[in-house]
């Protein structure tokens, strides 16, 4: 093995060790970073044309490892698995494609009101006839046809990530990134999950004071379901991350977030965790009203968070909980290298001491728009000089 | 007989059930156009306690949603009795969701408020090329442009937009207020609109201050 190897294969197990420390609960000996880039943002980056190239594989693995050599993440970048081939082969309405080629979430239902009940009672097979004929399109058709649409959609997944596993491990081999799968499945939050695939963010508004009593009783309904699309199938351990994003509660008052939101999300934490896997949550916006919830959590979740008071956030979580994020995305686009070096020392301070703490912007960087490519990569530099312990 | 307070009030709790019975029995007394007028004003009076407790963080986006809901049924219910004569105008606004940006939600808060305060609002929908906005603001002349969007990419989209309004000749027969997740004080600088907001019913206020 050839020197180069060798030092980048020592690179990668030292930012392993990194986060495998933060998460078994130890003082790492650097601050692991966990900023992420989408595959949008990688292909444009690497100048390539977004409304094609997210088609081809090559294309994608291209622009990742050109990605990759421009920016030090700790974790290897540049890949999104929302790809719109899939949703286009399912003929979805739930992903969609806006103008330049971005792919989007729109605010869309799946099922009425009235369809409650029959949710309650068995949510599996609402989603079979109800909700997933009314998003794809494709899979609404008489078999053989959405079996035809369901086959294609597999086969095409299958090929991407044939090709995108090993690049992508070549990648991290490469530029000596983190080498150890930590993050393993996504799931959702109950309440989440009924607002953004069922009820919508509209509906879900109204259903809390029109009909409190189904929707608390279609989260109780959908608990067990988030816990199957959520447990991995690995050895049970501290270092596999369940992912979570959580979407409403900022959206709400406190006594219906306490009411509706919070119960069943607390017991599935709860579950994930006593079953010997690590959870973590992306805090979708200003969570300082409910960080005392958070802190009732059992210790150890990995947290997220956009916006919010650093200090407060640390003083509040930091002995239980692992922080994350909050450097402001925007000063990437907009700010001078002298004010990035500023602001990332500002939260080091205030967010590294003791530990429990992953370098995080505030959100994904999701096209290359959001961040100016010296902006970046002073960002990513002044991490590693000075988040050292 | 109905105490139009009273009602403003229950529109502002968000008593559904409150309004809904008040404005049944008022509609069943064979109300005068005049007087279903006043009701609808002390509807729209509603509307803007809903806005002051979102601005205190007493309310939060759920209730603006639910709110625009419980206008748009007391207004339903209403119209038996309100007749041809429309309320007062007083003012207009263009307003989309700008290119490359699927979302809408805050757009549609941001519209139920001002039509609540009397605005008229020519709402183009989502993911708006600038040709549209361009063509809407020719056609109607508005006092207000609003734009939307929720994606970091919609800064660069509210630029375009804005420059293509400049092109046209349009930019300074109208006030320009951008709103939405990443919009801040830098963004408005950035992409030359005149004000800025992430809370709708802030928005409406700047907006009223603009028409005055």
């Amino acid at each position: 093995m050839d020197h180069a190897n060798k030092v980048m294969i020592e690179q990668s197990q030292q930012r392993n060790q990194n986060f495998i420390d933060i998460y078994e609960g130890r003082m790492p000996k650097k601050i692991p970073i966990a900023i992420n880039i989408d595959g949008a943002a990688a292909l444009e980056y690497a100048g390539k044309n977004l409304i094609l190239d997210q088609y081809s594989a090559d294309e994608m693995i291209e622009a990742m490892d050109y990605t990759n050599g421009l920016f030090d993440t700790d974790l290897v970048v540049g890949f999104s698995s929302r790809l719109p081939s899939y949703y286009k082969i399912l003929g979805a309405r739930n992903y969609v494609m806006g103008g330049d080629g971005f792919m989007q979430h729109p605010n869309i239902n799946g099922i009425e009101p009235e369809d409650y009940d029959e949710l309650i009672n068995d949510p599996v097979k609402v989603c079979w006839e109800k909700v997933i004929p009314k998003f794809y399109s494709e899979l609404a058709k008489p078999a053989p046809y959405n079996m035809i649409a369901l086959l294609k959609m597999y086969v095409s997944m299958k090929n991407v990530m044939a090709k995108i596993g090993p690049a992508a491990a070549h990648i991290a081999a490469k530029y000596g990134k983190v080498t150890q799968k930590f993050y393993s499945k996504r799931t959702r939050a109950p309440f989440d999950l009924l607002a953004d695939t069922f009820r919508s963010f509209t509906g879900i508004s109204i259903d809390i004071r029109k009909y409190p009593q189904k929707v608390l009783e279609a989260c109780e309904a959908l608990l067990p379901l988030v816990l199957k699309m959520g447990i991995p199938a690995e050895k049970p351990s501290k270092t596999i991350r369940v992912g979570i994003a959580l979407h409403m509660p900022t959206f709400m008052r406190e006594k219906d977030f306490a009411k509706f939101w919070w119960p069943t999300y607390k017991r599935m934490v709860e579950y994930i965790t006593e079953a010997g896997f690590g959870v973590y949550m992306f805090c979708e916006d200003d969570w300082m009203r409910y960080l005392d919830y958070l802190k009732e959590l059992p210790a150890g979740c990995e947290m997220q968070f956009e916006y919010g008071e650093p200090k407060i956030i640390k003083q509040k979580l930091g002995d239980k909980h692992i922080i994350e994020g909050l450097f402001p995305i925007s000063l990437l686009r907009t700010g001078s290298i002298q004010e990035v070096e500023r602001k990332t020392k500002e939260l080091i301070d205030i967010l590294a001491p003791g530990g429990n703490y992953i370098f995080n912007l505030d959100k994904g960087i999701l096209r290359a728009s959001d961040a100016k490519v010296e902006n970046l990569q002073t960002l990513l530099k002044c991490i590693r000089e000075y988040g050292v312990y | 007989m109905i105490v139009l307070n009273e009602l403003t009030q229950a529109i502002g709790d968000l008593d559904e059930e409150k309004v809904m019975e008040m404005l049944a029995e008022f509609v069943y007394s064979k109300p005068t156009e005049n007087e279903a007028q006043e009701v609808v004003n002390a509807c729209q009076q509603g509307m803007g306690i809903v806005g002051d407790l979102f601005e205190k963080g007493e309310y939060f986006v759920g209730d603006l949603i639910f709110a625009g809901q419980l206008l748009t049924e007391a207004i339903n219910t209403l119209k038996p009795v309100i007749g041809g004569k429309s309320a007062s105008k007083v003012g207009t606004i263009v307003l989309g969701t700008v290119h490359g940006d699927l979302h809408d939600i805050g757009k549609n808060i941001f519209r139920s408020m001002a039509e609540a305060a009397g605005f008229v609002v020519h709402d183009l929908g989502t993911d708006q090329p600038v040709s549209n906005f361009v063509e809407k603001v020719k056609e109607v002349n508005p006092d207000i442009v609003g734009m939307s969007g929720v994606l970091t990419l919609a800064i660069e989209s509210m630029k375009d937009t804005i420059d293509g309004l400049k092109k046209a000749g349009l930019r300074d027969g109208v006030r320009i207020i951008i709103g939405g997740n990443p919009v801040t004080k830098e963004a408005c600088e950035y992409v030359g609109a005149d004000a800025f907001t992430s809370n709708a019913a802030a928005g409406v206020k700047i907006c009223q201050g603009w028409v005055r």
